[in-house]
């Protein structure tokens, strides 16, 4: 019962913040559509009723989107056994699931340096050098025609091994020059970009053999990530269960190890861990190179899995909503993970509601920047909430 | 002008901050406002200064309701504010602090008219006795001078109403002396004068009157006649409290700390600790006084590992610890109580169990290969508790939401929690209210009797005296004297403090 | 209290969906029902819809699709991520004719093509490479370097300095082709005139070619970018710029502008697009994307559902230098006088030489 309270205690602002974000996105729906707007002159009350329909068109969309339309889930039910339809059905879903995988990573990753104190916003640079180590691990050891579970862990490792060596630079200009880390992941990001860039043009190993144009080769001719689910057509594959285990080993770390204890104290107060005696110049470097491995994990899962080509589009700013992630997520790895499968939901979604009503799905992004503000300024969150209410209330009262 | 605040009620959220509090100063009057950290003084002076607005209650100026909404209000209904921490820009001289929001101006384009500002400064302070150099540069000036700058620019306001909080904080006694007569001489010339504190012979050297003030409420009114230290405290804690720390002659072994001709830097290029030399031996406590800034907290920092020493020698049980890292140190056998409790001495955002093992949590029983054994230390922690008498709600609460005594608890029953052959605490009863300096005194005193060497560093005179076995006073880096108790009087060791040479 | 207002709200909400529920189908063109039928569909790059070029272009064919009576829909990415999972929405929304825009999906679109072959798939800016090209798979590639070197020519014509400049947003093919041709376009104009041109920003020899680009964090809306490039190509006495980098673009046009000096415009007729640079825009090298898709979507609604690699070039209408805007007063005031008759028909027969074969653009990649 505690526990219960405890977690709506929990989670009740992220909540809160959610759906005043979606409030707000309804009205920005509403004054955006020139059609509601040229209506409000000569008949607002129809004006209204038109902007509630394209609002109601577009979060049924979203839902549908993120979790399925029930009228699929019907169709897949009367058919019985039809493997199409029940893809169809559960695509949704499933495709929520999987664009939450990324997020899920980077969101870890960014959340293990933010406990120690260390600002890392190179989660998208690190993602790119892991999908660059995933794209040559897939390449050479799946050309070498090495069976599929030793490719796979060549795969992870080189990604790991990747983004920590692009997070160790960091970490140790950090540890050893006092190098603002948040300048130099940012540059580190725009470096492993252009780095990607000039060995997909240049190096002819990844290069797509008959391009010019800055594509690797595909990489399911080299190696496949095996899918979890039974339906061979849903795409969710083994990245989704790594990175929920990667949450798991992460809150053990963090919390029933003496490194974690060590990183946790850093992060909270320098001069007292420094007092107590624990190294702290290490533990930034500790931590970027935890955090840098798990994003390059992301990373590789993302381009060997997810897209199965390497491009300088594999982050598409997942570095950047990964900060957000683990902000919201109030840097804890099970908090990371709920906020990662709502985001994941939210983009997912937006795709059918930009392809119903027409709506960018850059309004998402708005409604996530929304929610970030909103879980930043828990005060404003509150008096949006409560005093409209509380005021009339009091109103009435008198 | 008579000032009166009556019935003032201030509640934040959890906490009722000022519960129908009435004090009142008369014109001419120096009202004395005691009680500690915690009591509500501070609250009730940021009501008076407009920073905040009172739940209810009202505040009279001869007679007449006022109401502050901000600041600039309350200066202009002439209350001055003095703050514990000065509000001055250090590059600016004396004429420019004092006159900066209220300058004189002159010509079209209302330039500020130095001239003009300049013999006005230099007329209040020939009229209150505070000797400045109105050209002098801030930054140059000793913190006691600074103090005056800081007067006279309330003065310079207009105020009738001066408003003193904890103003010796920063002083040696000899510049809380002549604080006294310039606060008598503005008192005679008038003003009304507001001191706060929370050291009992500050009010009854320097106030009229007295109130006290104990958990938000007034507890008391008393003048200093009819009150004694005693009865103040008494009023000021609520129970009988022993103001002196009882404790039986020290018995001296062999030395356990040496300190040979020891160099620390400040880090800016600077030398902090000049050629210290001296030793603790068991079973002896040394109190090392000085005014706060005379490389104390660099000394201290350098026999625990945290700052490295540039040359000299430490050596603890004959063993050499120059170079060490502060675990290094630590498990040599060194507890260290340290001089700013939030920033050095625990994490504020972990529990009191993981603060009772922050220096500990890597060994057995704490951890083994390792992980972290949960059950062991919440074991131990949850005896700890029992042992220093924190109060807390559990060992998995956040020590941000314990009080400052109770942390402070959880820091020495850590730090003692383990064999101990040196004690190195810094300000360790800093901001602690009666109750617990005086629990947290015979920890240390304890810890002497069972053999080990304590050091112990304050800036508290009072302190300094109650504890030391012998007294070494630091001035400017140096080492300026080390005397034994029976030798070390308030005013040699004030003298000291003040660079006198012994 | 609280609770019953929110319920309170959510029944207005309610009652309001309740009233004008559906009434949601647009009625849209009366065309056939066949056509109605018929799902087209574009699954957008990174950065599509809007971009005032190339995928607006594609855009451009689409609601023209639309107006003939073909049901329509898109999707638009955000990062790689996104581009199976857009394509595989287009396919459970039931489209019959998926295009897809932007080389960088390229293994999106070649599993899908493969796993339905029920549906036909083109790919612009991009085609087949691998083996024998599916059945319902339709590549569209464009030899824009025909129609950049009528612009290069017509550049090197109209400049007084003699020297042209152009950049790009990042250096891959897509991108360089369109400078090959500028370069190209101004060594035919030297030697034929015997005049020396010299082109900044790029040299297609040796290969892969050396030259100006954007930098990478932002290459295609980098507009500051366009503008202080502009003025340093000005500076070095450049008095024609062709950017070939999206919308960083619209800065170099800006600034060639205020400079009263001339642009060429790129991918789409960006005159029209982009009305405001009339003055400065001489025309633009243009492939006809909309007329290709518009095209493709006809094509596989008449049964053909691809099976080939298609090239635009000038011979065929998949690539052309935009109309000359003598209509525009803007256009008029800059290039009325400089863009003769004569002018005009030695870039028409520049580009019946291309289209004959008797004029390849990879022959005048340096000016010897």
């Amino acid at each position: 019962m505690t526990r219960l309270r405890k977690l709506l205690a929990t989670i009740r602002l992220p909540a809160i913040s959610v759906l005043v974000a979606l409030l707000v996105g309804a009205i920005v729906i509403m004054l955006s559509d020139l059609e509601v707007l040229g209506k409000i002159p000569q008949d607002p009350l129809g004006a209204i009723v038109l902007g509630v329909q394209r609002v109601y068109l577009a979060y049924t969309s979203l839902l549908m989107g993120a979790f399925g339309d029930p009228a699929k889930f019907g169709k897949a039910i009367a058919a019985g056994g039809d493997a199409v339809l029940w893809a169809k059905a559960f695509r949704p879903i499933t495709e929520t699931l999987l664009a939450s995988v990324p997020l899920m990573f980077v969101g870890l990753a960014v959340m293990v340096s933010f406990r120690t104190g260390v600002f890392n916003i190179g989660g998208e640079g690190q993602f790119m050098m892991g999908a660059l180590g995933g794209t040559i691990a897939a390449i050479v050891l799946g050309g070498a025609g090495l069976p599929t579970p030793i490719t796979i862990l060549g795969v992870v490792a080189l990604g790991a091994l990747f983004g920590a060596a692009w997070a160790f630079i960091p970490g140790i200009l950090k540890a050893r020059v006092g190098a603002s880390e948040v300048i130099t992941t940012i540059m580190l990001n725009y470096i492993a970009n252009l780095f990607i860039f000039f060995l997909l043009v240049n190096w002819e190993l990844i290069q797509r053999e008959d391009r010019t144009q800055p594509i690797s080769k595909a990489l399911d001719k080299f190696v496949v990530i095996p899918t979890i689910l039974p339906i061979e057509a849903l795409r969710l594959h083994l990245g989704f269960i790594v990175a929920l285990l990667l949450a798991v080993v992460v809150s053990w770390f963090l919390w029933r190890t003496a490194k974690g204890f060590e990183l946790r104290a850093a992060g909270l107060n320098l001069p007292a861990a420094r007092y107590a005696g624990m190294g702290a110049a290490s533990s930034v470097v500790i931590a970027m190179l935890i955090s840098g491995a798990i994003a390059g994990i992301g990373g590789a899962f993302e381009v060997v899995g997810t897209v199965k080509q390497l491009t300088t589009a594999i982050s598409g700013g997942v570095g950047f909503t990964a900060i957000a992630i683990a902000l919201v997520g109030g840097t804890r790895p099970s908090g990371v993970v709920a906020t990662s499968l709502v985001f994941g939901a939210l983009r997912n979604g937006g795709a059918l509601m930009g392809l119903n009503t027409g709506i960018p799905i850059d309004l998402l992004f708005f409604i996530q920047a929304l929610v970030i503000m909103f879980i930043a300024a828990p005060s404003l969150t509150q008096r949006l909430i409560r005093s409209p209410f509380k005021r009339r209330v009091k109103e009435a009262t008198a | 002008m008579r000032l009166e605040l009556r019935e003032i009620t201030k509640q934040f959220p959890g906490v009722l901050a000022n519960d129908r509090v009435s004090i009142a100063v008369d014109k001419g009057e120096v009202l004395g406002l005691l009680g500690e950290n915690g009591a509500g003084k501070t609250t009730l002076m940021n009501i008076l200064s407009g920073l905040y607005r009172p739940d209810s209650g009202a505040i009279l100026i001869d007679g007449t309701e006022r109401v502050f909404r901000d600041p600039a209000e309350a200066i202009a209904a002439g209350i001055g504010m003095v703050h514990q921490h000065f509000m001055l820009v250090p590059v600016f001289d004396v004429i420019e602090s004092v006159a900066l929001g209220a300058e004189p101006t002159t010509g079209p384009l209302g330039t500020f008219d130095r001239a003009t500002a300049r013999k006005q400064i230099i007329e209040l302070s020939e009229r209150y006795g505070l000797a400045v150099d109105p050209d002098a540069k801030i930054e140059n000036l000793p913190v006691g001078v600074r103090q005056r700058v800081e007067i006279l620019k309330a003065l310079y306001r207009k105020s009738d109403i001066l408003v003193l909080d904890e103003p010796s904080a920063v002083l040696t006694p000899q510049e809380t002396e002549e604080l006294f007569e310039i606060i008598r001489g503005l008192a005679k010339a008038g003003t009304s004068v507001i001191f706060i504190t929370h050291k009992l012979n500050e009010v009854l050297a320097v106030a009229d009157r007295i109130t006290v003030l104990r958990r938000g409420a007034v507890a008391g009114n008393t003048t200093p006649s009819k009150a004694d230290a005693s009865s103040l405290a008494e009023m000021m804690v609520g129970r009988e409290v022993q103001l002196t720390v009882s404790r039986g002659a020290s018995k001296p072994g062999k030395p356990i700390l040496q300190v040979q001709a020891m160099n620390v830097l400040d880090g800016r290029g600077g030398v902090a600790v000049h050629e210290a030399s001296f030793e603790v031996h068991a079973g002896e406590i040394l109190a090392v006084a000085g005014v706060q800034g005379n490389g104390q907290t660099e000394l201290v920092e350098a026999l625990t590992g945290l700052r490295p020493i540039d040359s000299g020698s430490l050596i603890l049980d004959g063993n050499h610890l120059e170079g060490g890292s502060p675990r290094h140190i630590a498990d040599a056998g060194v507890a260290h109580i340290p001089e700013d409790r939030s920033r050095d001495g625990m994490i504020k955002g972990m529990t009191v169990a993981e603060n009772y093992v922050l220096n500990a949590y890597h060994r057995p029983p704490f951890s083994t290969g390792g992980r972290l054994d949960l059950k062991a230390i919440a074991a131990r922690a949850t005896q700890a508790v029992k042992d220093f008498d924190v109060r807390t709600p559990s060992i998995d609460t956040d020590i941000a939401s314990l009080s400052g005594g109770n942390q402070q608890k959880v820091i020495v029953a850590r730090e003692f929690g383990r064999d101990v052959r040196l004690v190195v605490a810094a300000q360790p009863t800093r901001g602690l209210d009666v109750g617990s300096i005086e629990y947290i005194h015979h920890r240390i005193v304890e810890q002497r009797d069972a053999g080990a060497a304590v050091l112990i560093v304050s800036t508290e005179l009072d302190e300094v005296l109650a504890l030391g076995d012998r007294v070494a006073v630091m001035y400017e880096g140096r080492i300026v004297g080390i005397l034994d108790a029976k030798d070390a009087t308030r005013e040699r060791v004030g003298l000291l403090m003040g660079g006198a040479v012994a | 209290m609280q609770k019953s207002r929110i319920l309170a709200l959510l029944a207005i909400l309610a009652l309001l969906v309740a009233a004008c529920g559906g009434s949601t189908a647009s009625p849209s063109a009366s065309a056939d029902a066949g056509k109605a039928d018929y799902k087209a569909c574009i699954a957008f790059d990174v950065g599509g819809i809007g971009d005032k070029s190339f995928n607006d272009s594609a855009y451009e064919g689409l609601k023209n699709a639309e107006k003939e009576g073909f049901t329509v829909a898109y999707s638009e990415a955000k990062g790689a991520t996104d581009y199976a999972k857009n394509i595989q929405l287009l396919i459970d929304q039931d489209c019959k004719s998926i295009i897809v825009v932007g080389f960088s999906q390229g293994e999106a679109v070649v599993a899908a093509t493969k796993a339905n072959p029920e549906i036909a798939f083109a790919w612009v800016d991009s085609t087949w490479g691998d083996g024998e090209v599916p059945a319902n798979f339709t590549g569209l590639d464009f030899q824009i370097d025909e129609a950049s070197m009528l612009a290069g020519y017509a550049a090197a014509a109209i400049s007084t300095s003699k020297v042209i400049a152009t950049y790009g947003g990042q250096p891959f093919g897509g991108v360089t082709r369109f400078m090959d041709g500028w370069v190209a376009g101004a060594n035919y104009y030297a030697k034929k005139t015997g005049t020396k041109v010299t082109v900044l920003g790029w040299t297609p020899l040796p290969r892969p070619g050396s030259g100006t680009f954007a930098p990478s964090d932002n290459p295609w809306g980098n507009k500051e970018f366009g503008k202080t490039t502009a003025q340093q190509f000005m500076s070095q006495k450049a008095d024609v710029v062709h950017p070939v980098a999206g919308q960083t673009g619209e800065g170099t046009y800006e600034a060639m502008l205020a400079a009263k000096k001339f642009s060429v415009g790129v991918d789409s007729d960006q005159c029209l697009t982009l009305p405001q640079y009339c003055g400065t825009l001489m025309n633009s090298a243009e492939k006809k994307i909309g007329a290709v898709v518009l095209a493709t979507i006809q094509k596989n609604y008449g049964g053909d559902m691809g099976g080939e690699n298609l090239t635009g070039t000038l011979a065929n209408g998949g690539v052309g230098l935009s109309a000359w805007h003598s209509e525009d007063a803007a256009w008029n005031a800059t290039f009325g006088a400089l863009i003769t008759d004569a002018l005009k028909s030695e870039v028409d027969a520049l580009a019946a030489g291309i289209k004959d074969g008797s004029i390849k653009v990879s022959d005048y990649f340096t000016s010897k």
